[in-house]
């Protein structure tokens, strides 16, 4: 029982540092997320693995990653980001995306691609509204 | 009371060589199947972990990967034979934990691979204990070594979901049962994200009306979903017998399914590492198996 406790702790204080985890997955909830597509030009999604192999869920982590250490560079915190920043690390994000899907061998569209941003809420009621926005085109 | 703290300093579970050879073969498979066949991150662009302790980048050549696999392949059948698992499992758990570590370093942190490659780098480290205390290694080691090992494995197992429900309950603030009709919200985004990695439209009732009956529905949730942050936090019982941990095992397993139906959401590598070291299905049926003959040798 005292290696389990020892372990519980360690692994509280080191956290997300692979291979090591602390696994905060849903570890609290808001009433208020958001999700993230790629789509082209006219606004249609793309299957994100077949032409980018990586997942959606992959491509906001990436994006929110680079949006924070934008930020960090002004002592700010992620939801202090502006639009210009966020823009920023939109572009980064697609830029990156476009590496790696070229070197997953996929086809990996020429003309220009828009990072779509879904925010979505939940009201007192029980009300799920949601609406969307462009974060970055590249 | 005085029972609980005697079960508290248990020394673990004492196997039967059979059942440790076959969760040396079921783990191998596990450890096989988790590497991927070829890796496309050319660089690191936001070092995690590993990641940021050393250059992992030249996992990316492809055909330097492709003999590091087969070698790998090669130490997994050493391993699950029991042969110098210092060294047999030792390569396997590294080569893994690189791989993770360059995945991990791309800005997007998954959590498909940690717990599998704790559970491998734990046993190393106890067979590597062997080592210090001038163990013959190059011979397969005893079976109490691979006992202690295996035993580490459940511990590392059971430490990682008690710290998941410390940190539902310190992120949330205590408050995580009150915000799980929230959770709804997650219902749409993960099943959004399926549909924009494969444009497979998602239909059905737990796709499309399910997120608002939760979100309308707010004590029922609360209800529904409770059980697993218990599970999750009394996960130490597992470590007090085989019963428990079968029934943990379980309870755990049925979690995760549940989370994989509704959210669309797989935790494939925890669910088989439940399976081989906690429910332990060869053992129990090998009771139950034992127990009919038994019963059945006994005159009437």
């Amino acid at each position: 029982m005292v290696r389990l406790v020892g372990l519980v702790v360690a692994l509280l204080l080191i956290g997300e540092q692979f291979p090591f985890s602390y696994f905060p997955m849903y570890s609290s909830f808001d009433p208020t997320t958001d999700y993230y597509y790629v789509a082209d030009e006219a606004g249609e999604p793309y299957a994100c693995v077949q032409i980018f192999g990586t997942s959606t869920a992959n491509v906001k982590k990436m994006y929110r990653a680079r949006l924070r250490e934008m930020v960090a560079l002004r002592d700010a915190v992620e939801d202090e980001a502006t639009l210009r920043e966020r823009r920023t690390a939109g572009e980064a994000t697609i830029a990156y995306l476009r590496g790696l899907g070229a070197n997953a061998g996929a086809a990996v569209p020429a003309e220009s691609v828009t990072l779509m941003r879904v925010i979505l809420e939940r009201s007192d009621t029980g009300e799920i509204t949601k609406r969307e926005l462009p974060v970055a085109s590249g | 009371m005085k029972a609980f703290f005697e079960k508290c300093r248990g020394g673990g579970i004492a196997f039967q060589g059979w059942e440790l050879v076959i969760m040396r073969a079921a783990f191998s498979w596990l450890l096989w199947r988790s590497l991927p066949t070829d890796i496309p991150y050319g660089h690191q662009p936001v070092p995690n972990g590993l990641g940021s302790l050393l250059d992992l980048t030249f996992l990316a050549d492809t055909g330097l990967f492709a003999y590091l696999r087969i070698i790998y392949g090669g130490a997994l059948v050493l391993f699950t034979a029991g042969w110098v698992p210092f060294i047999s499992l030792g390569y396997a758990a590294v080569l893994i934990t690189m791989a993770g570590g360059l995945e991990n370093s791309q800005g997007a942190i998954g959590h498909h691979l940690q717990l599998v490659c704790m559970v491998a780098l734990s046993q190393w480290a106890a067979y590597l204990s062997l080592l210090r205390r001038g163990e013959v290694v190059w011979l397969p080691p005893s079976h109490e070594s691979h006992q202690r090992a295996t035993n580490w494995a459940i511990l590392v197992i059971v430490a990682s979901y008690v710290t998941s429900a410390c940190v539902k309950l310190i992120a949330s603030g205590g408050l995580w049962v009150i915000q799980l009709p929230d959770i709804s919200l997650q219902l749409i985004k993960t099943h959004a994200n399926v549909y924009y990695d494969t444009l497979i439209p998602q239909s059905g009732w737990i796709a499309t009306q399910l997120p608002h009956f939760i979100a309308a529905h707010p004590n029922l949730t609360r209800l529904f979903f409770a059980p697993g942050l218990l599970l999750e936090l009394f996960a130490f019982l597992a470590l007090f017998g085989r019963r428990q941990a079968m029934l943990f095992g379980l309870g755990l397993l049925s979690m995760h399914l549940l989370v994989r139906w509704v959210m669309n959401l797989s935790f494939g590598a925890h669910e088989w590492l439940l399976v081989i070291y906690l429910v332990n299905v060869p053992y129990f049926a090998w009771l139950g198996i034992k127990r009919l003959l038994v019963a059945h040798a006994e005159p009437q």
